[in-house]
């Protein structure tokens, strides 16, 4: 044992007290960086010396820098991510459409729709005042504008929406592609260093998993290399090295759908901000968009049916009061096309969607959309006869193929096409009597009393309500699901503070605890140099001897 | 339990941020003098209050329906009021002239005044309201009785709601206004003024034809009489009408304010709640996020 060794012992001391102090001060400098985990020096004694027959310690040695970390709680607020993004979108989503229907604050169709069927009672006490006429004929327009400003507030956020879509994939695939850069820096530092060692890394890749977590659902493993592999409906997004990208595509109708590798696969994202968009988009389209169009669709029809039956001062009959419905159609077909698609009978249109499917080049089903009952089967096909159904007439031309399928629908340019049909020129012909003027006389409003009459029916068309009673169902169906939305952000939104509470708990850096260690080091590291300038003295000591 | 740098800070800026966002919540309640801001805030709450505005409107047209019936049915009745008086000027004349001491002469200055009369009768059938006939039944735009007193209108009877399913005739026609026993108010008296100017007969025949307009004449009293309780009838019945109108137009509103109107007091203290919570989160939370070991090593 010699007094050299002292040396040793007091260098060792040194060296572990700066790279405790640099460890502590890496953790205060990074006291505020999203997803940094707290690191600590662990020491441990450097090999002891067998002196006749007892050990002496030969000082001290930096065994690891050890990551405080928690593989357990990182899955959960992953889990947790994809549930608050999720309901982060669905929340924003609905928020915005319930502006549309905000009847709180006078937006919404209420006024209007109110206002349009009242003002026939004026009609039907004043029948010849052309005041009353001109007044019915601007509140018709106050209507169908507000229902088509509606409509294009709801498509616009539907467009929103799209947008947002397609820029959320984007951001999944600069997230997929950073990840599998880092896996390869994982790979190749911890080759030479072991496990788990390349903590500064393996922190920002979790703060890039959990990134993704808030845009998309997604399943992922660690391989043994430390390698992340990430799913998506079983599907790779991030094997090793290797990233692969998700597209889109736009469909006719501006509808965003997300594909991989050319097959689409929109349906299995449920999670995340993708998730919710895709899930809302549903939900704005066949809740809020499809009812109200179905809501205006009814009381064209309703009101032209009884304005056709009604005459005119100027005894003219049979005129429509609104546009006449028409009926939209998209193919999906090569070969074959839709040449027209009509109204047959506005009685019978019953206001559901239809598709016609051919199972083979000559043979169709016609099908309702929503529900999926068959409304004509095994039909033979020849090219530009007309098939008709439920108040419908379409003629399909071309040759069509098995698969080929052909939507039909009497809603979806209901609003589009909702315009009065009459003219301040035609004041004459509001039909407010139920029978010639000439020989009835003019003061008969009997049409215009029942016009109003409408506003108290109930419709098939319309599940059994009023007009009013309808359109009250979608605002309460917008607030109801805006309002589960919104309880669901809350609590994921509480969910994900406490775990990322219990996250901190365990590596979040605490300024207190490391301003002790920093004085705990400072005091070991001069300490420690104290043991150098004495073993001098000491040498100085004996060479004076 | 370790507490970190973080999660002090993160606890009081999220403590801070939720009673930000309820007060966000309560002034906007305030500053609008509504509860229910948008349809989320009460699904229920909202949908009630939409329907109670339905039906606001809907009392709010019946009303309007109401006033405009009113008004014409009043007129109406002044009208038939006008009417009585001229028959029961012709009643006293034609007692006048039964009498047996008149004179042809005597008997044709009253046959002036009784064509007088008919001529007052046929204007008040002529009368138009806002411009409408309101004896022509639904032809409005004709004149009820043509120069030999042929009624022109039809029967039809103008309808107005005044209440959901309630409706109520405004007009009279005039088939059932002036006529007596088959015959027209105007005829009568026409056929009186010839009887006034007749000259050829023998005084007696004249005298008695005279007299036998009495009782026509009585007859036309009894029916402008009847056609007057009815306008009044219906007078009173709208006037009902509207008065319950009213009293629904009121609990309708309660209805709606409950629904959907701010409770002040209670939003104010709700207020004044959140400030304390507020300025005691900033006091404490100052000082907690800025103190710190590294205050005390020097």
């Amino acid at each position: 044992m010699s007094l050299f060794g002292l040396f040793d012992i007091g260098k060792s001391a040194i060296f572990a007290s700066q790279t405790a102090l640099n460890v502590v001060s890496n953790n205060i400098a990074n006291v505020n960086t999203p997803g940094y985990s707290r690191q600590e020096v662990v020491l441990e004694i450097a090999n002891p010396l067998e002196v006749r027959g007892d050990f002496l310690g030969r000082g001290v040695k930096t065994a690891d820098i050890r990551r405080h970390y928690d593989k357990f709680l990182h899955l959960q607020i992953i889990g947790q991510n994809q549930s608050f993004g999720r309901s982060y979108s669905l929340d924003k989503g609905l928020s915005r459409i319930e502006q549309v229907f905000n009847e709180a604050r006078n937006l919404g169709l209420l006024n209007s729709l109110d206002a349009f069927f009242n003002q026939w009672q004026e009609v039907a006490t004043n029948p010849e005042g052309e005041v009353q006429r001109a007044t019915l004929l601007q509140k018709a327009q106050t209507l169908t504008q507000t229902a088509k400003q509606m409509e294009s507030s709801i498509v616009g956020i539907l467009e929103d929406i799209n947008g947002e879509i397609e820029n959320i994939v984007t951001d999944i695939n600069s997230l997929t592609s950073q990840i599998s850069d880092l896996n390869n820096k994982v790979l190749q530092l911890e080759s030479g260093l072991g496990m788990e060692k390349a903590s500064y890394i393996r922190d920002q890749r979790d703060k890039l998993l959990n990134d993704l977590a808030g845009l998309t659902d997604y399943s992922w493993y660690e391989d043994s290399n430390g390698a992340v592999n990430i799913m998506v409906g079983g599907k790779s997004l991030v094997t090793e090295k290797q990233s692969y990208d998700l597209s889109t595509s736009v469909d006719s109708g501006g509808e965003v759908a997300v594909t991989y590798n050319g097959g689409e696969i929109t349906s299995f994202f449920t999670k995340g901000e993708l998730g919710g968009l895709l899930d809302v988009r549903d939900d704005i389209q066949e809740n809020s968009l499809i009812s109200l169009r179905r809501l205006i669709a009814s009381i064209v029809s309703q009101t032209n049916t009884l304005h056709n039956a009604g005459y005119g001062l100027d005894s003219s009959t049979g005129n429509d009061f609104f546009g006449a419905l028409q009926i939209s159609t998209e193919d999906d077909s090569s070969g074959a096309y839709i040449s027209s698609a009509v109204v047959s009978d506005a009685a019978s249109v019953t206001l559901d969607e239809y598709d016609i499917n051919f199972t083979d080049a000559s043979t169709y089903d016609v099908v309702n959309h929503e529900t999926g009952d068959a409304v004509l089967s095994g039909q033979t096909y020849s090219a530009g006869g007309t098939i008709s159904f439920e108040g419908i007439d379409v003629v399909i031309d071309g040759s069509p193929a098995a698969g080929d399928s052909f939507f039909i629908s009497p809603l979806s340019g209901a609003i589009a096409n909702f315009d009065v049909d009459l003219t301040d020129a035609d004041l004459e012909k509001i039909a407010a009597s139920d029978s010639d003027t000439a020989i009835a006389g003019v003061a008969n409003g009997v049409n215009a009393l029942q016009m109003y009459d409408l506003y108290h029916d109930s419709y098939d068309a319309l599940s059994g309500a009023t007009f009013e009673g309808y359109y009250r169902g979608i605002v309460s169906n917008v607030g109801v699901m805006s309002k589960a939305a919104m309880d669901s952000l809350t609590f994921d939104d509480n969910m994900l503070f406490e775990l990322q509470k219990k996250r901190d708990e365990l590596t979040g850096v605490s300024l207190d605890e490391e301003a002790a260690n920093l004085i705990r080091y400072q005091r070991a590291f001069e300490a420690g140099a104290r043991i150098l300038t004495m073993t001098d003295d000491l040498l100085e000591t004996i060479i004076n001897l | 339990m370790r507490i970190t740098s973080f999660t002090i800070f993160n606890q009081v800026t999220r403590s801070l941020q939720e009673n930000l966002r309820k007060m966000g919540i309560y002034s906007d309640r305030l500053t609008s003098g509504k509860r229910i801001n948008k349809p989320s805030d009460d699904v229920s709450g909202m949908s009630n209050a939409m329907d109670y505005k339905v039906n606001l409107n809907e009392i709010e047209q019946y009303k309007r329906n109401i006033n405009d019936a009113l008004g014409q049915l009043e007129f109406t009745d002044t009208i038939m009021s006008s009417v009585f008086v001229q028959i029961d000027a012709a009643m006293g004349l034609t007692t006048q002239a039964s009498n047996g001491v008149m004179t042809p002469e005597g008997r044709a200055s009253i046959a002036v005044e009784v064509s007088n009369l008919r001529d007052e009768v046929i204007r008040l059938s002529q009368t138009t309201f806002k411009g409408r006939y309101i004896f022509s039944g639904y032809k409005t735009d004709t004149m009820p009785f043509d120069d030999s007193f042929a009624y022109q209108g039809n029967s039809g009877e103008i309808n107005v709601l005044i209440d959901r399913d309630s409706t109520m005739a405004v007009n009279i026609p005039g088939d059932e206004a002036f006529s007596v026993g088959g015959e027209t108010i105007m005829e009568i008296l026409d056929n009186l003024t010839a009887a006034l100017e007749d000259t050829s007969s023998d005084p007696v025949t004249i005298r008695d034809t005279i007299s036998a307009f009495l009782t026509q004449l009585d007859n036309a009293i009894d029916q402008i009489s009847n056609v007057r309780a009815n306008v009044g009838a219906k007078i009173k019945r709208l006037e009902d009408q509207q008065s319950s109108l009213d009293d629904r137009n009121l609990s309708y509103n309660t209805l709606l304010s409950n629904a959907q109107d701010t409770d002040i007091a209670d939003t104010v203290s709700e207020i004044a709640k959140i400030q304390v919570a507020l300025e005691s989160l900033r006091a404490s939370g100052s000082k907690v996020i800025s103190q710190s070991l590294l205050d005390y090593l020097r």
